[in-house]
């Protein structure tokens, strides 16, 4: 294959996956800026790990969210010692669009991390459950062990913030 | 009123309203290839032809072990039909073929001398239950160790519990000691994605200060991960 030729495969391939990197990133960091700079973070590592390019469309998509999650742990870290030194760092939070909405975020966030995650990657990114165990390393019985745990979890959770909604919140 | 917390959750998505243009994405993409490769890439590349030029990797050869490739970091070296990565995530170390025959034999010497198992564990015999149920395919030897970490810090964990539901406050109190440790064992701080190694500290702290309850909830997903091992 042609330098040119691997270049419109990579495009053809990264191009369409790049909104969705971007809602993953904008999901997980702030400010938002900084979910721009993860994208560009994450085409170049992309570029750099082109040689194994899956040829199936679903397993490219696996494969960019594998690095696009190494991207994202490398920005943790590193926000994290900014955040140590620069105090004023201030937290930008999206006005949820609904009363609801803002109590799920608060329920969302009283959950473990693994289990937020989770929750995220299936309600907001849109992964299955078994796509989303399998970027967390987990295989699918034990990925789905966790997605219902989480659900408990994040159903608990709620009602304890919004105790009026018990019955919408309880088991189907 | 929407009071079901998954449509209210599904509601919440801060990204509901990001989009980016196929243009935008099109120049993200091409300012990426544009760059000049990186320097860094260049001894691996020369290794891994190196390597291929004389056929069978010579650490492969060496080994003994058919699990191992001879292949070291990245990029890609070649293209094995009908096998595929399982991780993305690429260092400096080997790639190992799960799906070798031999592979249980092979893991079972990457065990990490550093993390020790409760009394009563097989450490052979432990680390080759966790091995069996690998998924098949190519994996790097950090993956394989966080796995056996991960695991180790699950039989510590059910130590500490059982030594609580005892009363053996020695017991308990070494099995603190390691989970201390094993938070920041090597594999797992490399492979961390996010939280992990938080989540093991806070079941450290937890079995440190005598907390049960913390130490039941900071579960790691450890039942399902113990499920069937060898001890």
């Amino acid at each position: 294959m042609t330098g040119q030729e691997e270049r419109r495969r990579f495009e053809a391939a990264v191009v369409p996956l790049l909104p969705d990197l971007l809602r993953y990133f904008v999901r997980r960091v702030d400010p938002r800026a900084d979910a721009d700079d993860c994208v560009s973070e994450t085409t170049l590592a992309l570029w750099r790990h082109r040689k194994r390019l899956p040829v199936a469309s679903e397993d490219q998509r696996m494969w960019a969210f594998g690095i696009a999650r190494h991207v994202l742990a490398n920005h943790v870290r590193k926000r994290a010692r900014r955040a140590r030194i620069d105090e004023t760092l201030v937290r930008e939070e999206r006005e949820p669009a609904s009363d609801e909405a803002f109590i799920a975020r608060e329920a969302l966030g009283t959950l473990a991390p693994a289990d937020q995650e989770m929750l995220r990657l299936v309600l907001w990114d849109g992964f299955g459950i078994a796509e989303a165990g399998a970027l967390a390393g987990v295989r699918p019985a034990a990925a789905r062990k966790r997605y219902e745990r989480a659900r408990a979890r994040l159903r608990a959770a709620f009602v304890e913030l919004e105790p009026g909604s018990a019955r919408a919140a309880a088991p189907r | 009123m929407n009071t079901d917390p998954f449509a209210a959750l599904a509601a919440a998505d801060p990204a509901r309203d990001v989009s980016l243009t196929d243009a935008h994405a099109r120049r993200l993409v091409q300012e990426a290839t544009a760059r000049s490769p990186r320097r860094r890439w260049l001894l691996p590349t020369a290794a891994v032809v190196a390597a291929l030029a004389v056929g069978i990797p010579g650490a492969a050869v060496a080994s003994g072990y058919l699990a191992r490739t001879g292949w070291f970091g990245s990029p890609n070296p070649g293209s094995p039909e009908g096998t595929r990565p399982i991780g993305t995530e690429a260092d400096g170390s080997e790639w190992i073929d799960t799906s070798a025959a031999d592979y249980s034999d092979y893991a079972v010497t990457l065990w990490p001398a550093y993390a020790p198992l409760p009394a009563g564990y097989d450490t052979e015999a432990f680390a080759r239950s966790i091995a069996a149920d690998a998924p098949e395919g190519l994996r790097q030897v950090p993956g394989i160790r966080s796995e056996f970490e991960q695991n180790a810090r699950c039989a510590w964990r059910a130590e500490w519990l059982d030594a609580d539901a005892l009363g053996d406050a020695d017991r308990a109190a070494t099995a603190a000691q390691t989970l201390t440790a094993a938070a920041t064992w090597p594999a797992t701080v490399a492979t961390d994605g996010g939280g992990i190694v938080d989540e093991e500290r806070a079941l450290a702290a937890a079995a440190t200060a005598g907390d049960r309850a913390g130490v039941e909830a900071a579960d790691a997903w450890c039942a399902e991960m113990l499920e069937g091992r060898a001890r």
